[in-house]
């Protein structure tokens, strides 16, 4: 199915289905053979690769030099919101996304290629979305076309070389102002699309922003127009849709918001799902009901868009426990498996077949919200949920998890997964949700108990930790990169940029970006030069002001070494 | 200067000692207010349950500005008076930073922000002030 896509839609992306010679220096459509590639001179995935591996083939920079690397460029975007853009690095130019706004740079110089704009329209509002308004985690590359999701719900298709606009498709309502509108309930997006064979994948999230559901899309790359949509929560007739009571799978959230991962061999596509909404869950079973595809990790064939399965990590989600961390695909004793660290704080390894739970191996270092998993992959001994308008109970982790948005990495050179995970709890109480402009508000308040960042390296086929860098102070690493020199490289919450020996977590070189970093880093090399960027900048998180230097800033910063 | 010197003698007024006397902390942290339903126990109620529904995501359950959605005001420390608080509640505020104030008074009924402010006096520190200035 995927080569009918194909066929399709080869002629726009300035492809031949002969293979074009590559050579370093004309015009290089990203072709599928590229896409499939590691990431080596190109970063063309946020993830990485389509198994979500951030891990690149480049080896100039490694432990016996790292110490001598040093900032070559800065450039700054002027960051109004968080940045968490990881950007992309093709043919010369860095593309690099943030409110709204899409870049390529001149690889060797951060110097503005081009720039492309969007204006958000000015009923778009809501009485949180705002929380969101210009955060990117990643945009697309397939062909000649640059792939940029804006908040607005929309997926802009821009030439690679010029910035101009190829197309722009709008797929779901966005939250609207509640001045101006009477229901402003809308899909909001700060997620990267996924360029896969024939077909760019479009997740689509409104969870905490009213709660309708999620959805992803495979769309044509010429034109965005779906081919399909898949839907998180299982639609009538589907296993586990009679897990949601009532009209509640209408307002159920479970938007996947982060990218997920792509098995070229199964055609299917691989993600987490955000939490169940409203966070109290009084109106969808009051946690007794597994509100199954939310807290969830979902299988869709990409093909037409069915669903393979189905697997609920969080039953009945009363924690704001997302799962919508990427899923990655690895061999695990010799059988490709996913392995999911998500904000459960445990390690998560599926069938990638069935979805059939194999187990769940803890890596925050305080778990309080359950025991652990059973066979069957279901939660042992949960702690009693707190009583709508009565106390708090205290849970660890925090709803924002033992990891969470930052990204992880995988090193098929270790065998190591490469973790941003911090260690808080919470005190997490439930109260009436309000209902205004139709959008269902959280019915729940939290106060932290804010703990430490720690970098984590995890054997993938035991789940057990082999080292670790830790802070501290709060925060989270900004996410992880893993190369074949044997480095990995992060950012953190006290704005330093590290890297370090990934066989042995020995660190080899420090930087202080001055800001808090948030997004995944990349590297690539340019003129026979190996880059690697990082960001920085945000705010320091949910309150959190424990490191002295202030918020804002959006900065990315090329480093070489000297 | 007058205005100034009249709103700390309105703060120092016997009442705050008298209830102090009673014993109740709580009393002598609780300021004079402008507020019309200051000290109703069903408004401070229904207000809590309201602030603690809408408005705690962004300024946190005990209104110290540590919400999940982050970047929201200290509202112990209020300190602008009833009718501006009224005002900020209903119109907004920008902030010049991606994240604003909302602006509340086409969807919220008057006395819903009213019972909200109710229930923020009670959470007052140092600093804070519900009275108008003259
Ligand atoms: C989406 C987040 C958000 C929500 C929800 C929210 N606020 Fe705010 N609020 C803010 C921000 C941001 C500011 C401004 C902070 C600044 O000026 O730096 C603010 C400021 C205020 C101020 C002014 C504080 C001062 O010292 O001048 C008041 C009063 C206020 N909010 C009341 C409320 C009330 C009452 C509610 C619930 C009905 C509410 N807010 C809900 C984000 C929010």
């Amino acid at each position: 199915m995927s080569a009918l896509f194909k066929v399709a839609t080869g002629a726009c992306l300035g492809l031949s289905l002969i293979l074009l010679p590559v050579s370093g220096v004309q015009a290089a459509p990203v072709t599928d053979i590229l896409l499939e590639a590691n990431p080596a001179s190109s970063w063309l995935h946020a993830n990485g690769n389509w198994a979500a591996y951030r891990y690149s083939e480049l080896r100039q920079i490694n432990p016996a030099n790292a110490g001598d690397l040093g900032a070559a460029w800065v450039f700054n975007s002027g960051a109004k919101n968080d940045p968490q853009m990881t950007p992309l690095y093709h043919d010369g130019l860095v593309y690099y996304a943030q409110d709204n706004q899409l870049w390529a740079l001149d690889g060797g110089t951060g110097r503005v290629v081009w720039k492309y704009t969007h204006e958000i329209p000015e009923d778009y509002g809501g009485y949180n979305a705002d929380f969101v308004l210009g955060k990117h985690r990643g945009v697309a590359i397939m062909g000649e076309t640059v792939f940029m999701l804006s908040t607005d719900s929309k997926l802009h298709g821009v030439d690679y070389k010029t910035g101009e606009q190829k197309f722009v498709k709008q797929y779901l309502t966005y939250p609207k102002d509640f001045e101006m509108a009477e229901d402003s309930n809308g899909y909001a997006i700060t997620v990267g699309p996924l360029a896969i064979l024939g077909q760019i994948i479009v997740p689509l999230n409104a969870t905490d922003f009213g709660g309708l559901p999620g959805f992803v899309d495979g769309v044509n790359p010429c034109t965005g127009e779906s081919n399909w949509r898949a839907n998180m929560i299982p639609g009538p007739g589907e296993p586990g849709a009679d897990t949601w009571p009532g009209n509640s799978a209408d307002y159920g959230g479970a938007g996947p918001w982060m990218t997920g991962s792509w098995d070229a061999e199964l055609e299917r596509y691989f993600t987490g799902t955000a939490n169940a909404y409203p966070w109290n869950p009084a109106g969808r079973g009051g946690g007794k009901e597994d509100n199954v595809g939310a807290a969830s990790l979902v299988a869709i064939n990409t093909s037409d868009g069915s669903v393979a399965w189905r697997y609920t990590a969080v039953p009945g989600d009363p924690w704001d426990y997302d799962t919508q961390q990427t899923p990655l695909i690895i061999d695990v004793n010799g059988k490709k498996t996913i392995v999911h660290p998500n904000k459960t704080g445990f390690i998560h390894y599926l069938d990638i077949d069935t979805g059939r739970f194999l187990r769940a191996t803890p890596f925050a270092d305080k778990i309080t919200w359950v025991e652990g998993y059973d066979r069957n992959g279901r939660p042992i001994n949960q702690i009693a949920l707190p009583i709508e308008g009565g106390d708090q109970v205290e849970v660890y982790p925090a709803l924002f998890g033992g990891t969470n948005m930052y990204p992880h990495s995988y090193s098929p050179l270790t065998g190591l997964i490469y973790l941003a995970a911090a260690n808080n709890g919470m005190m997490y109480g439930f109260e009436k949700i309000q209902v205004i402009s139709n959008v269902r508000h959280f019915g729940a308040t939290m106060e932290f108990m804010f703990g430490y960042e720690v970098n984590l390296a995890m054997d993938a086929n035991s789940g057990k930790e082999v080292w670790r860098d830790q802070k501290s102070l709060p925060g989270y690493s900004g996410g992880m990169f893993s190369t074949a020199g044997d480095i990995v490289a992060y950012v953190s919450a006290n704005g330093d940029a590290t890297v370090t020996n990934s066989s042995t977590g020995e660190i080899l070189w420090t930087f202080n970006m001055g800001a808090t970093g948030k997004a995944g880093g990349i590297t690539y090399m340019h003129d026979g030069t190996q880059y690697i960027l990082q960001s920085a900048g945000g705010i320091q998180g949910f309150g959190n002001e424990a490191h002295p230097h202030s918020a804002g800033g959006g900065y990315l910063i090329a480093f070489t070494l000297r | 200067m007058c205005s100034r010197i009249l709103l700390v003698v309105v703060l120092l007024t016997p009442i705050a000692y008298f209830t102090a006397g009673l014993g109740s902390i709580e009393a002598l942290a609780a300021p004079q207010s402008s507020n019309p339903l200051s000290g109703d126990e069903s408004a401070i109620r229904d207000g809590k349950s309201l602030f603690r529904g809408i408005c705690a995501v962004c300024h946190g359950r005990n209104a110290d500005g540590k919400g999940e959605r982050g970047q929201g005001s200290d509202l112990r420390k209020f300190k602008r008076g009833f009718t501006r608080y009224l005002e900020i509640a209903q119109n907004g505020r920008d902030t010049g930073r991606t994240q604003k104030m909302p602006a509340w008074g086409k969807v919220l009924p008057e006395e819903d922000l009213i019972k909200i402010g109710a229930f923020l006096e009670t959470l007052a520190i140092e600093g804070a002030n519900w009275v108008d200035p003259e």
